[in-house]
């Protein structure tokens, strides 16, 4: 579904991406782990098709699509869906507005008949009992005055929604706490399928408790050094990243603990 | 020579307006005359006026326009929201037979024109709070005036709908030029909402100048609407005058959509204590058109508020310009005044000019005031498209949530409607009403 070959990416002078090669298939789940700093949001962002990340050189193949000629609302009636780190507050935006302007956008590019109101409620109302929201978010602007679970679950509740073939979840457990993790992971679950691949970008490996991963990748200094499945994922829990990104004070450390 | 000195340095645009009114049927009743005087020694204003530095009237001085006449034919469908006594206007002459006044005995509504003729001593009276002689356009108005209301309101009158005046040209392809006049007076504890609506669909180029006055008793509340939306070939100027009382409030809306060129004056005198007043408005200006607001609010007693929320969107080749004056007396402690201006800039041809002007002369006040220009916000944009929406729908979503916050103040749910839908047709946008 999603082939990234030998990707390199700058942002304004500086290159954050450096050979990024990656191949997702439909019903894989991958997760992409690593410091901060690594270059894990821009991999998401560029794939998503966000303003100002020159794309040096490489190619991201999407169904058989070069994603890089498309616009970001292309990608998005293609199947490609990103849940962001920080969603935006648009103070003036309904909800239910954005949500059903963007669903009717995709479904008329699919040849899709447009729902109308009474179709969308009864779609949004489902939704969002999965992921067990308050039916006052109807009339509230898009994430005004969300907290920042709210927010995420609003994401999560779009991505339900608007039932992407590619989603990318860039730092969805950062900000959460255990209960909203696990609305969040559950909200997640509910949408795998042999259909959809889903790539999740994190820091930490909490979230792979809940969302169970396919693949782990490391990603440090703009290049995935490790993949593996997901007993990676609790090594690098238990030894942290310095063995793969130092390996060499890594092993001083050990010695000088032996030592002492 | 000449046996006629004023000819001598009039401007050709005076002498137009001079030649209008000398045909005028007011031509002879002296409270008209003299303020032909005065709108002849001023001239129209230029940009030398600091009042008008940013707005200039040639365009409208080179054109000449025809004084309209009553009972011209009017064939169209009337837009009237739902709910509302509508007051109907065609060319600047009221027309009772397509208008439904209220009937309750609270609400007094009478037409100046028809007073001029059954009444003239009374009539002499109506520009009683018209204090603003230096200003050269409500004085051709009182010289020009077509027709008007009067609306008076008794002591603890309140009405079930608001009063609606629309402001309608007949099918002509003259090019008319209309000086309404709108008298407001509520007696004290009184409740009034009053939309003033001007609307044109067609395209000949037309002037209006309009003069409202207001004179709010203690108390009394006043909400009031001021909505333009002529084509965008006319000249639209109008004027609010207003007096408030002791305890009264007034909360105006104040919306510039369409006309080539639009100036408002909206001055608050706020005369006794505990009085109010809310200004709102949006100015959204794109293809060539020219937006000027000036607010003025003068605070001459302790203990009075006002508070100022104006925003303007310039796109294309567009030009806004706000300057809200808030001027506290030197005897107007404990004054509360708070403005501000937020504008949107969205293209690299348009322009805006926005401008507060404080004059304060006590000390214990308390004023606060900002003014923004900014573009639509990037980080919201991407957002909507990675949603799915294109750009442009995304720009029109962005816009109409910035032009919304002042819309959704407006206290008349039809008028919402209304304006929500002239502001996606402004905004160019495929929109769907939402509540």
């Amino acid at each position: 579904m999603l082939s990234i070959k030998d990707l390199h990416v700058n942002v304004g002078d500086k290159e954050i991406l450096k050979g990024i090669s990656l191949e997702i298939h439909a019903g894989e789940v991958h997760a992409i782990m690593g410091p901060n700093g690594s270059g894990k949001s821009t991999l998401s962002q560029v794939l998503a098709g966000r303003d100002g990340y020159e794309v040096v050189s490489g190619s991201i193949t999407y169904k058989d699509q070069d994603i890089l000629a498309l616009s970001p609302e292309e990608r998005a009636r293609e199947g490609v869906f990103l849940a962001l780190q920080y969603p935006v507050e648009i103070p003036g935006v309904n909800n239910v507005y954005l949500l059903k302007a963007g669903l009717n956008a995709i479904r008329k590019h699919r040849g899709l008949s447009e729902l109308d109101a009474f179709e969308f409620l009864t779609l949004i109302k489902e939704k969002m009992k999965l992921m067990q929201m308050d039916e006052s978010f109807l009339n509230r602007g898009v994430n005004e005055g969300f907290s920042g679970g709210e927010k995420k679950r609003n994401e999560i509740l779009q991505m339900a929604i608007l039932e992407p073939s590619l989603a990318l979840l860039d730092e969805t457990d950062s900000g959460l706490d255990i209960d909203a993790l696990k609305i969040v992971a559950n909200g997640v679950n509910s949408l795998r399928s042999p259909e959809r691949a889903i790539l999740m970008v994190t820091h930490y490996q909490r979230l792979l408790d809940y969302i169970t991963p396919d693949y782990v990748h490391v990603l440090a200094g703009g290049k995935i050094i490790k993949s593996g499945d997901k007993s990676l994922a609790l090594e690098l829990e238990k030894r942290g990243y310095d063995w793969l990104t130092h390996p060499q004070s890594q092993k001083g450390t050990t010695t000088g603990a032996i030592g002492a | 020579m000449s046996a006629a000195p004023h000819s001598l340095s009039e401007s050709a645009s005076v002498m137009r307006m001079r030649a209008a009114f000398e045909q005028h049927n007011g031509a002879n009743i002296p409270l008209r005359q003299a303020a032909f005087a005065t709108f002849s020694r001023a001239g129209f204003p230029t940009p030398r006026d600091e009042q008008w530095k940013y707005t200039n009237l040639r365009r409208l001085e080179s054109r000449e326009f025809t004084v309209s006449h009553p009972d011209a034919p009017y064939t169209s469908v009337i837009f009237k929201p739902a709910n509302v006594y509508p007051l109907v206007f065609i060319d600047g002459y009221y027309r009772p037979e397509l208008s439904t006044p209220p009937t309750s005995s609270a609400v007094k509504i009478t037409s100046l024109l028809s007073l001029q003729q059954s009444d003239p001593q009374q009539f002499a009276t109506f520009s009683d709070i018209q204090t603003d002689q230096s200003s050269s356009m409500t004085a051709l108005n009182t010289a020009l005036m077509t027709d008007g209301i009067m609306i008076e309101a008794a002591d603890n009158a309140t009405l079930d709908q608001p009063i609606f005046l629309t402001f309608l040209w007949s099918d002509t392809e003259l090019n008319l030029m209309a000086h309404p006049r709108i008298v407001i007076r509520t007696g004290k504890h009184a409740h009034l909402t009053v939309i003033q609506h001007y609307l044109d669909t067609g395209s000949t180029s037309h002037f209006n100048n309009s003069v409202t006055t207001v004179q709010l008793a203690a108390g009394s509340k006043l909400e009031h609407c001021l909505i333009q939306n002529e084509n965008n070939h006319s000249f639209h100027v109008s004027q609010i005058h207003a007096e408030l009382a002791q305890d009264s409030t007034l909360t105006n809306h104040h919306f510039n959509f369409g006309a080539a060129l639009a100036r408002t004056d909206i001055n608050a005198l706020l005369k006794g204590p505990e009085a109010k007043a809310i200004l709102n408005g949006l100015q959204f200006a794109t293809g060539h058109q020219h937006h000027d607001t000036h607010l003025q609010v003068e605070h001459c007693v302790p203990h009075t508020q006002s508070h100022e929320d104006y925003r303007g969107i310039a796109d294309q080749r567009g030009r806004i310009v706000f300057n809200g004056k808030v001027k506290v007396h030197e005897k107007a402690a404990k004054t509360d005044a708070q403005q501000s201006s937020r504008n949107l800039l969205l293209s690299s041809t348009a322009e805006i000019d926005a401008k507060p002007e404080l004059e304060i002369y006590n000390d214990d006040v308390k004023c606060a005031h900002g003014a923004t220009i900014g573009q639509l916000d990037a980080n919201a944009l991407f957002y909507l498209r990675s949603r799915g929406l294109d750009e442009q729908q995304a720009r029109a979503l962005l816009t109409h949530a910035f032009a919304n916050h002042i819309i959704t103040q407006v206290p008349v749910p039809e008028m919402r409607q209304q304006l929500t839908e002239t502001s996606h047709v402004r905004f160019g946008a495929q929109l769907e009403y939402m509540a």
